[in-house]
């Protein structure tokens, strides 16, 4: 990938950017939503509402979130898509175990109150605080779990004015797209596009 | 020798009743009967029982010797009970907890990306193959008449220069938070229709993303109305006066042509005003050509019919005229002309359903219908009915309630007021200058008065409202400047104002509603170096005056009509408005007013308002007074009144009635 300003090769690029929203009952409804490089929506795949059974509530226990958002939700929704993304981003840190399941490079993008709680270069500094702040949700006994283990080893990076926490097994990619986007750092918000899709999640609810 | 026994805990009820425990004597009793420590059933002293129901009990009783002899009761020993304990539970059984995996329906929606949308960006606005032929101005004798400074070429459109991009500005509000998205209207009901509009980026994203060049950042509010205007294929943007609806639906027209939703855009609005749009165009939108119909009938036709330009500008009096042009029929029976947008400048103009004007705008040919007016309703709700019957026909009927009609038209209609979205606009100020007349204008007045009174009652049953309106009109003018002698008082207290202002180097427009009085009030004030802007003033020239107003510290005061300069004038350089006498309805007033008080004000706008105590004007301004709490009201709860003078109050400004209603009752 060329880093130059051209809007051609901008327009080419894929972002994918997956969320899911609680339900009142329990569930989730996930949304997964592919840009361009100039923000403009391509292509959005949403679940119908998914609602774990009482079965898997008892024997994933606090782990339940990350198997159905990373492990169930996000890898069929991507698979839907017929633009393969360069990089998935997803806001939600039970969802980053999303990059054991598929091959594209994942990244949590963390929110401004918890980036400015991260020490850069400190990956452990990084997961702490993401678990820790109740922006990127509260912090639960799935973290302890996670923490020994289940998640990946990460470290933080920086795009534009967000701070990701990426797998290292992801690093590579995701540097090679933040190296991509530079020219433009001050242009976008790697947050927005997650506020986008929990509308259109709340409208698809709506509407049935 | 010390026996003891091994003897279980009974109830009291269970115990022999002639046995006696711990050694006590019963009169009946023997010897304590003891057990020999060596005897199987004894324990040893030291050792404790394994089971703490046990203890070892030292026993008295008497034996009743049996008559086979007390030896053999010794033989047989003492009972024994045992107990059962069934260690074994029930049989186990095996249930499996199987996790499975969740069913996971996904919908996908595809949209038509960025790259793939036409555009005007190196894109003829028609679609059709470019043709290197450079469109001129329109007073360009042989060119196709384009009225901005941009040139069409094959090569697209290039905007002006020198205009600053305000992306940065932009992008830090969205950074903020302070993000504007356009968000579908209620009347797209398709799902993937909505997602559509939701799933975009937010509106200041997109203006930095495709640098738009603007003279500078649009307020919040503004962009807000872009983004309500831009998903709306029906839509009134009623915001009050001064508070920017033309920048804010050039910027809507703008991002249309630009993403391709639209390619042909006519804009209708008064014709005094057609110019302003222009300069309008040429400020918000530089990039995109604009058009003005105008000319001779056959240059008109063949302007209409052009498709070349993405933007032209009518004006309400031409319509008529000109309908046999846009509706004429091609061979397949569809419309030569047809735009996807067409916009209504001070839509009030159509209230009237009946009216020709109406009539010839309802018949243009248009797939999207915009409304800009600061009063929707100017006299009653049928005003708004008029309106709606041009943005979707049949969508109000005449017979609503007001509260109905405010529910339905909700999603249509965008208002806010200076109030609620410009807080740090400089404040409005009203003095209420109640003028004595001199007495000469006293003595004409009151016999102008009591001869048309009189006339008036002489009439009988065949008084109208015209023979009444012609007396209001009289004795306004009298309160203006007695016809006999020329006394004014109002001019008293205007020229001792002006000479204040003029010393503080500001300036001041002057409105009245004839114009006659305007040139009084200018042949009195020379030294002000006046200039008129009135229905008299021929259109070409009044753009010049505004210009002259504005840039020669000379020109100190502006004398305006109300018909003239209520609409569309950007004046906010002045600080003082001056109203000689009263218009009949207060939101015309409030459009003149506005003309100074809107953004980008230098400062305060001090607006005096004269008045003649004790005279039509004051029974007219208690009215409208009335009028205008109401008024407030009403915008607050969108259920609109009347609020121009009716009939009836007309009349009964001199205690008369509408004959054959009030007087019958």
């Amino acid at each position: 990938m060329k880093q130059q300003d051209n809007v051609g090769t901008r327009l080419s690029l894929r972002l994918g950017f997956f969320t899911a929203i609680p339900l009142a009952d329990g569930g989730y409804v996930g949304g997964y939503l592919i840009l361009n490089g100039v923000g403009r929506p391509i292509e959005f795949h949403c679940t119908t509402p998914v609602r774990p059974t009482r079965a898997q509530e008892i024997l994933y226990g606090p782990t339940l979130k990350p198997y159905l958002l990373g492990e169930q939700m996000a890898p069929a929704l991507i698979a839907k898509a017929k633009s393969p993304a360069e990089i998935i981003l997803v806001t939600e840190w039970e969802a980053l175990t999303l990059c054991q399941v598929v091959e594209q490079p994942v990244a949590l993008v963390l929110s401004p109150e918890t980036s400015a709680a991260v020490e850069p270069g400190s990956a452990q500094s990084a997961a702490s605080a993401t678990w820790n702040h109740s922006v990127n949700g509260p912090r639960s006994p799935g973290a302890a779990i996670l923490e020994c283990g289940v998640l990946p080893a990460c470290q933080t990076l920086q795009i534009g004015r967000n701070t990701l926490l990426v797998p290292e097994s992801s690093v590579e990619g995701i540097t090679r797209v933040q190296e991509y986007l530079s020219p433009w750092a001050g242009a976008f918000d790697l947050l927005e596009p997650f506020g986008r899709i929990r509308a259109a999640l709340e409208e698809a609810l709506r509407r049935g | 020798m010390l026996f003891r026994i091994l003897w279980r805990r009974r109830k009291e009820s269970e115990r022999p009743h002639t046995a006696v425990a711990n050694g006590e004597k019963s009169p009946n009793s023997m010897a304590p009967f003891t057990l020999p420590t060596d005897s199987p059933l004894a324990m040893p002293a030291a050792e404790s029982s394994p089971l703490d129901t046990y203890q070892p009990f030292t026993l008295s009783f008497r034996i009743d010797p049996y008559v086979t002899g007390w030896n053999r009761g010794l033989e047989r020993g003492l009972p024994v009970e045992t107990q059962t304990w069934e260690l074994a539970g029930p049989a186990f059984r095996v249930l499996s907890l199987n996790p499975g995996v969740n069913k996971i329906e996904i919908k996908s929606f595809f949209f038509l990306s960025h790259d793939d949308a036409p555009s005007l960006e190196g894109v003829p606005p028609n679609g059709s193959e470019p043709s290197g032929q450079r469109v001129t101005g329109a007073d360009d004798p042989v060119g196709a008449p384009f009225s901005g400074k941009q040139c069409v070429t094959g090569h697209g459109i290039r905007p002006q220069c020198g205009v600053k991009c305000h992306a940065a500005v932009l992008l830090e509000r969205l950074a903020a938070g302070a993000g504007h998205r356009i968000c579908p209207p209620e009347d797209v009901i398709k799902l993937e229709d909505r997602l559509q509009y939701l799933l975009q980026p937010p509106l200041e994203f997109i203006l930095a993303e495709r640098q738009l060049e603007f003279p500078h950042p649009p307020f919040p509010y503004q962009l807000e109305g872009v983004a309500f205007l831009f998903p709306r294929h029906a839509a009134i943007l009623a915001d009050e006066m001064g508070l920017g609806k033309t920048m804010q639906a050039i910027t809507a027209i703008r991002l249309l042509l630009r993403c391709g939703e639209v390619r042909r855009v006519l804009l209708i609005c008064p014709k005094p005003l057609v110019s302003n749009w222009r300069r309008e165009f040429e400020l918000w939108a530089p990039e995109i050509p604009v058009m003005v119909i105008e000319g001779e009938p056959q240059r008109r036709r063949w302007q209409w019919e052009l498709t070349t330009v993405p933007v032209k500008i009518a004006n309400y009096e031409l319509l008529p005229r000109d309908q046999e042009f846009f509706t004429a029929k091609d061979e397949t029976g569809e419309p030569r002309v047809s735009f996807d947008l067409v916009v209504l400048d001070e839509s009030q103009r159509i209230k009237n359903r009946a009216g020709a004007t109406s009539q010839a705008v309802r018949a243009i040919s248009r797939k999207r219908s915009w409304a800009l007016t600061g009063t929707p309703v100017e006299n009653s709700t049928d005003d708004l009915v008029g309106i709606f019957e041009f943005l979707s026909p049949g969508f109000l009927t005449p017979d609503m309630k007001p509260h109905r009609l405010g529910t339905t038209i909700a999603d249509f209609v965008l208002r806010r007021t200076k109030d609620e979205v410009l807080t740090d606009l400089p404040p409005k100020l009203f003095r209420d200058a109640e003028i004595e007349l001199t007495p000469e204008q006293w003595k004409t007045y009151e016999m102008a008065e009591k001869e048309g009174v009189l006339r008036l009652s002489e009439l009988g049953a065949e008084i109208t409202i015209q023979h009444v309106f012609e007396l209001v009109i009289r004795l306004k003018q009298i309160c203006n400047f007695d016809p006999v002698t020329g006394a004014s008082a109002k001019m008293e207290r205007l020229e001792a104002d002006l000479e204040e202002i003029a010393d503080s180097g500001r300036k001041a427009i002057i409105f009245s509603q004839w114009v006659g009085t305007l040139e009084e009030i200018g042949r009195r004030l020379p030294q002000y170096r006046p200039l008129y802007f009135h229905g008299r003033i021929p259109p070409r020239q009044r753009e010049e005056v505004i210009r002259r107003f504005r840039e020669d510290p000379q020109h100190r005061i502006l004398l305006m009509s109300y018909g003239a300069g209520s609409v569309g004038l950007n004046l906010q350089f002045v600080n003082y408005v001056f109203l000689f006498d009263r218009w009949w309805n207060p939101a015309v007033e409030d459009q003149a007013i506005n003309r100074a008080h809107r953004i980008g004000a230098a400062g305060p706008v001090i607006v005096t308002r004269f008045l003649a105590v004790d005279t039509i004007e004051q029974r007219i301004n208690t009215i409208l007074e009335q009028k205008r709490a109401l008024f407030e009201t009403i915008f607050s709860a969108t259920t609109p009144k009347k609020l121009a003078l009716t009939q009836e109050e007309i009349f009964s400004l001199f205690n008369l009635h509408i004959p054959g209603t009030a007087e019958a009752a």
